[in-house]
């Protein structure tokens, strides 16, 4: 690198650090979906030294494991409804943010420690980057091992071998989402599935088998999906149960549980690219 | 720090007692202090008893909202 250039690099790091003039800091990091063991080198040092730590992970394990780490760390859970209230879970999320922008606000060095990775099918963290950096805070996140890391681990699948598509499952089901079903799809807080209130912790048998229904149009009702949920404990293996399509509604589901669903048809290939391409099938390595 | 909270953050990372673990569970278990309730509660796969020994109670953890913000 030239001095011209380094110089130049210099000064959109000096222009940056200007636009950060508040000297509270946010950072978000994920604690992985196991227990101590899947937590980033950094992200663990994060927060070792933070101000404050705001957490939302999910058993008593590791929140006694955070607890040990940081002496001032503030559980999320309990911005979620009380079992007797009725309560928005985006005001939910939105209040989460409130805590803890408030603490940002104070010049403290905040961390976020969520489960899983905290940006993967997970919003609180990205709402509260986006609203720090809007009031000038420097933020960052950290990635964590996600549920999905895990999965495709567990069940031995590259993604890659056929591609994979992701997506909330109430989203799945309310917009015009078309999977292919020549790849894996994964379908997320299946436990919720068709839940549009963002009130309620569950959905129903109906909801499900409604879900069922939209699916056959692309998977045949005996074809094996799997229910997953990744271990959080030492002494426990994932759960990796497969059953037919149709038995979906049946089934017992967690907030953990993510639905996958294997490729109903082989790849084929697009004959007019390899036109387009000048190849030809035999010659693809 | 209860010994079965301190057992489960060596065990996930600590490769060479989870492998002793694997080969002799309860027997490492016993030898890490864990009392026989607690090592009959993991042996039995039932974590929900094992959570509520220690007085832990059910954590939300859905963080997704359905509909696109953006």
């Amino acid at each position: 690198m030239n001095s011209a250039m380094l110089q130049t690099q210099n000064t959109e790091i000096t222009s940056k650090s200007e636009q950060s003039k508040n000297v509270g800091r946010l950072v978000c990091v994920g604690t992985g979906m196991h227990l101590a063991g899947q937590i980033s080198t950094l992200s663990k040092s994060y927060i070792e030294i933070a101000d404050v730590v705001f957490s939302l992970v999910t058993d008593g394990f590791a929140a006694r494991w955070l607890d040990a780490i940081n002496a001032d760390v503030r559980s999320l859970q309990s911005f979620y409804a009380k079992p007797d209230e009725v309560k928005n879970r985006r005001d939910t999320y939105s209040e989460m943010v409130n805590a803890i922008l408030a603490e940002v606000r104070q010049g403290k060095l905040v961390v976020c420690a969520f489960y899983g990775h905290p940006g993967i099918f997970a919003c609180v963290a990205h709402m509260a980057i986006k609203q720090a950096r809007a009031e000038g805070f420097e933020s960052n996140m950290l990635p964590g091992v996600s549920a999905e890391a895990c999965l495709w681990a567990d069940l031995g699948i590259d993604p890659g071998n056929v591609g994979h598509q992701s997506f909330e499952a109430t989203q799945f089901l309310l917009y015009n989402h078309i999977p292919n079903n020549c790849t894996h799809l994964l379908l997320w807080q299946i436990a919720l599935a068709g839940e549009h209130t963002l009130t309620q912790f569950s959905t129903t048998t109906a909801k499900l088998e409604i879900l069922v229904e939209h699916l056959s149009q692309w998977y045949p009702l005996d074809h094996p999906v799997v229910i997953y949920e990744a271990a959080t404990l030492p002494f426990q293996q994932p759960r990796i149960d497969t059953i037919a399509l149709s038995d979906l509604p049946f089934a017992s589901l967690k907030a953990i549980s993510t639905l996958m669903i294997p490729p109903s048809k082989k790849l084929t290939l697009n004959q007019q690219m390899l036109a387009k391409l000048s190849i030809t099938a035999d010659s693809i390595g | 720090m209860s010994k079965i909270q301190k057992f489960a953050e060596s065990l996930s990372v600590d490769a060479r007692l989870l492998e002793a673990y694997k080969a002799d569970p309860r027997g490492v278990m016993l030898a890490n202090g864990l009392t026989a309730q607690e090592a009959d509660l993991v042996m039995s796969g039932d974590l929900n008893a094992l959570k509520a020994l220690l007085g832990d109670s059910l954590m939300q953890a859905y963080i997704v909202i359905s509909a696109p913000t953006e």
